[in-house]
C-alpha cells in the first residue's frame, strides 16, 4: 500500500499546472499523457486501493465543478481546466437528475421520465456542440459536452431540493427556486458557448443552451 | 486568335490551367450549352454561387473556324429553297458550336493536368459540408423570422442569397418542445375536477408521439417535393434541396406564436369559446404558413403552375393533416 506523495496529489487535482517544479515540456492539451508517463516509476495506479483512485476522481471532478460554477473574472483559467475535459461529472449529474425526477415526478410512469431526461441530456448537449460547430466555433466537440454536462449542476441541486423539501409547498416557491437555478446554469455556460463564435453569431450559438436548460427546468417543475 | 472574317467576334480566351477549385462566376465567357437561358427567365444569380457541382465544370469554347461552316454546307447535294437554306445554315452553325467543343474538350482534357477529387457520398456527413449553410448571422435570422411570420414582405427573405439551415432546424425544434411545453400548461390549466380523488397527472406519453411525427413530417415533405419536381421536370433556379428545407422550416415559424397563444388563452376564455378560438388560431397559423410558403416557392420555381399543382395539394393536404393531428393528439 503506497502512500502517494502530496506533490503527485496537487499535481494530478490541478492539472498540473500549480506545482513548484518548473516543467517546461508540460502542455495543456496531454496533460493526463506525459504526467502517466512522467509518474510511471513512481507510483502505479494499479496497485493503490480503489478507494483511492475514485477519490482521486471525485476530487478532479469538484475541482472542476468549484471551476466552471462560481463566477470568476479570469476566463482563460477556466478555459484551461476545461481543455482536460472528463465525462465523469456530466455521467454523475445526469444520473442524479434523472433518478431526482423519475422519483418526484408528477406522472404514473417513473422511469418514462428517466428515459426521456437521461436521453434529452445527451442528445440535447451533443446537438449543442455540433451547433457551435456548424457555426463556426472553435472549440472541440468534447469540451462543449462537458461544459454542458458541469453546468447542469444548479439544476441538479434545484431537483433534489424540490423532491426533498418542497413537494407540498406553494408553487410559487417552487418556480422562484427553479428560476433561480436555470438563470444560474445559463449564465455560466452562455459564457464558455459564447468566446467560441464569432461576435455576430453570439445569439445564435447561446439560443440553444437557453432552449436546452429551459426544457429541463420545465421538468423539474412538472 | 481572332479571325477577322469573323467580323467582330471574338473568341474567349482559353485557359487550360484553370484550378478547379474555382466556382466559374457568369461574368466569365464560359459558354455551356446545358445552361442557355433562352427566355432570359434567369435574373438572380444568387444560387449559382451555392452549387458545389459547378466547380466541376470545364472551360467549353467554342471556336468557330470557316472551314467547318463551308464543309458542312457540301454535305447537302440538292439545291434548297432560299428559306429552308437559311434555316439548314443555322442548324450547321449549331452543329458547328457543338461539333468544335467536342474536340476542343477532347484537346483540352489531354492537355489539363490530371487532378483526382474525390467525391465521395462520405462528404455528406462531415460538417464541413454543412458549414456553408450556417453562415448566418443573429440579425439575420432574426429578420428572417419575423418576415416568415408576417408574410407581407416584398421580394423573398433570402434576398442576401444565403441559404440556411439555423432557422429550420430550431424552429422545429422549439416547435417541439413548445408543444410538449404548452400543451401540458394548457391541460394542467384547463383540468377542473370537482373529484378530489383524481388528481392532475402530466401527459408525457404525448412528447413520444409528437415529436416524431412532427420531425418526420419537416424531412420527408421536402424530399417528396425535391423527388417530385425532379421528376416532373419542373425547371428551378439552381439547386433547390437545401432550400425546399429551409422554406418549409420557416414556414413552421408561425405555429409557434400560434401555440403560445392557444395556451395563454386557456386560463382566460370559457370552455365553449375556447374551443373554437383553438381552431381559429391553428386554421390561421396554417394558412398563413401556407402564404409564406407559396410566396417563396413562387420566386424559386420558373414554370406554369398546372405542373405543380399536385405537390401544392399535396402540400396543403399534409399542414391540414398536421393541424388536425395538433388539435386532437398533442394538445389536448
Amino acid at each position: 500500500m503506497t502512500d502517494y506523495p502530496k506533490e503527485l496529489d496537487q499535481k494530478i487535482v490541478l492539472g498540473n499546472t500549480n506545482t513548484g517544479r518548473s516543467n517546461p515540456s508540460y502542455d495543456p492539451e496531454k496533460g493526463r499523457e506525459s504526467l502517466a508517463k512522467e509518474e510511471q516509476e513512481k507510483f502505479d495506479t494499479l496497485t493503490e486501493p480503489v478507494c483511492e483512485t475514485i477519490k482521486r476522481d471525485l476530487l478532479m471532478i469538484w475541482v472542476k465543478l468549484t471551476y466552471v460554477m462560481v463566477p470568476r473574472t479570469m476566463i482563460k483559467e477556466k478555459a484551461k481546466q476545461l481543455r482536460d475535459w472528463d465525462l465523469w461529472g456530466p455521467l454523475v449529474l445526469c444520473l442524479l437528475l434523472s433518478l431526482c425526477l423519475s422519483f418526484s415526478a408528477n406522472t404514473d410512469d417513473g422511469t418514462l421520465v428517466f428515459q426521456i431526461v437521461f436521453i434529452i441530456v445527451w442528445a440535447g448537449a451533443a446537438i449543442v456542440a455540433i451547433n457551435g460547430q456548424l457555426l463556426g466555433g472553435n472549440i472541440s466537440f468534447f469540451q462543449s459536452v462537458c461544459v454542458l454536462g458541469y453546468c447542469l449542476f444548479p439544476l441538479t441541486v434545484a431537483a433534489f431540493v424540490n423532491m426533498m423539501f418542497l413537494q407540498f409547498v406553494y408553487f410559487f416557491i417552487r418556480v422562484i427556486v427553479v428560476g433561480v437555478a436555470f438563470i444560474w446554469s445559463s449564465y455560466s455556460s452562455v459564457g464558455f458557448i459564447a468566446e467560441m463564435v464569432v461576435p455576430e453569431k453570439k445569439g445564435l450559438a447561446a439560443f440553444p443552451v437557453f432552449l436546452f436548460y429551459l426544457f429541463l427546468s420545465w421538468f423539474i417543475l412538472l | 486568335m481572332a479571325d477577322p472574317r469573323l467580323g467582330s467576334y471574338q473568341p474567349p480566351v482559353v485557359e487550360i490551367n484553370k484550378p478547379r477549385g474555382e466556382v466559374p462566376k457568369k461574368e466569365d465567357e464560359e459558354f455551356n450549352l446545358l445552361d442557355i437561358d433562352f427566355n432570359n427567365n434567369d435574373q438572380s444569380e444568387s444560387d449559382v454561387n451555392l452549387d458545389s457541382s459547378l466547380s466541376d465544370k470545364k472551360q467549353d469554347n467554342p471556336v468557330i473556324t470557316d472551314e467547318d461552316i463551308q464543309s458542312d454546307n457540301g454535305k447537302f447535294g440538292n439545291r434548297l429553297h432560299d428559306d429552308q437554306e437559311e434555316d439548314i445554315n443555322m442548324n450547321q452553325l449549331n452543329d458547328s458550336l457543338i461539333n468544335p467543343n467536342r474536340q476542343n474538350m477532347a484537346d483540352m482534357e489531354a492537355n489539363e493536368p490530371k487532378i483526382v477529387e474525390n467525391r465521395s457520398s462520405l462528404r455528406y456527413f462531415t460538417v464541413e459540408y454543412y458549414k456553408e449553410y450556417f453562415d448566418v448571422t443573429t440579425q439575420e435570422v432574426v429578420s428572417r423570422l419575423v418576415r416568415s411570420c408576417i408574410p407581407l414582405y416584398p421580394g423573398s427573405i433570402y434576398d442576401n442569397g444565403k441559404v440556411d439551415l439555423y432557422g429550420p432546424i430550431w424552429i422545429v425544434i422549439s416547435l417541439n418542445i413548445a408543444i410538449t411545453v404548452f400543451g401540458n400548461i394548457a391541460r394542467y390549466v384547463s383540468f377542473d375536477s370537482k373529484d378530489e380523488d383524481i388528481k392532475y397527472t402530466s401527459h408525457l406519453e404525448g412528447l413520444t408521439k409528437s415529436v416524431p411525427v412532427i420531425t418526420l413530417y419537416f424531412v420527408c415533405m421536402p424530399a417528396f417535393l425535391n423527388v417530385f419536381l425532379n421528376f416532373t421536370g419542373v425547371q428551378y433556379v439552381g439547386k433547390i434541396t437545401f432550400k425546399l428545407v429551409s422554406i418549409y422550416g420557416y414556414s413552421f415559424a408561425s405555429f409557434i406564436p400560434a401555440i403560445f397563444l392557444y395556451m395563454a388563452s386557456a386560463p382566460v376564455l370559457p370552455h365553449r369559446a375556447f374551443n373554437s378560438f383553438e381552431w381559429l388560431i391553428l386554421f390561421a397559423a396554417g394558412f398563413i404558413s401556407l402564404f409564406f410558403m407559396f410566396k417563396e416557392m413562387v420566386q424559386v420555381l420558373r414554370s406554369n403552375f398546372e405542373e405543380v399543382k399536385v405537390a401544392a395539394a399535396v402540400v396543403c393536404l399534409g399542414h391540414f393533416i398536421l393541424i388536425l393531428m395538433m388539435k386532437w393528439k398533442f394538445l389536448s
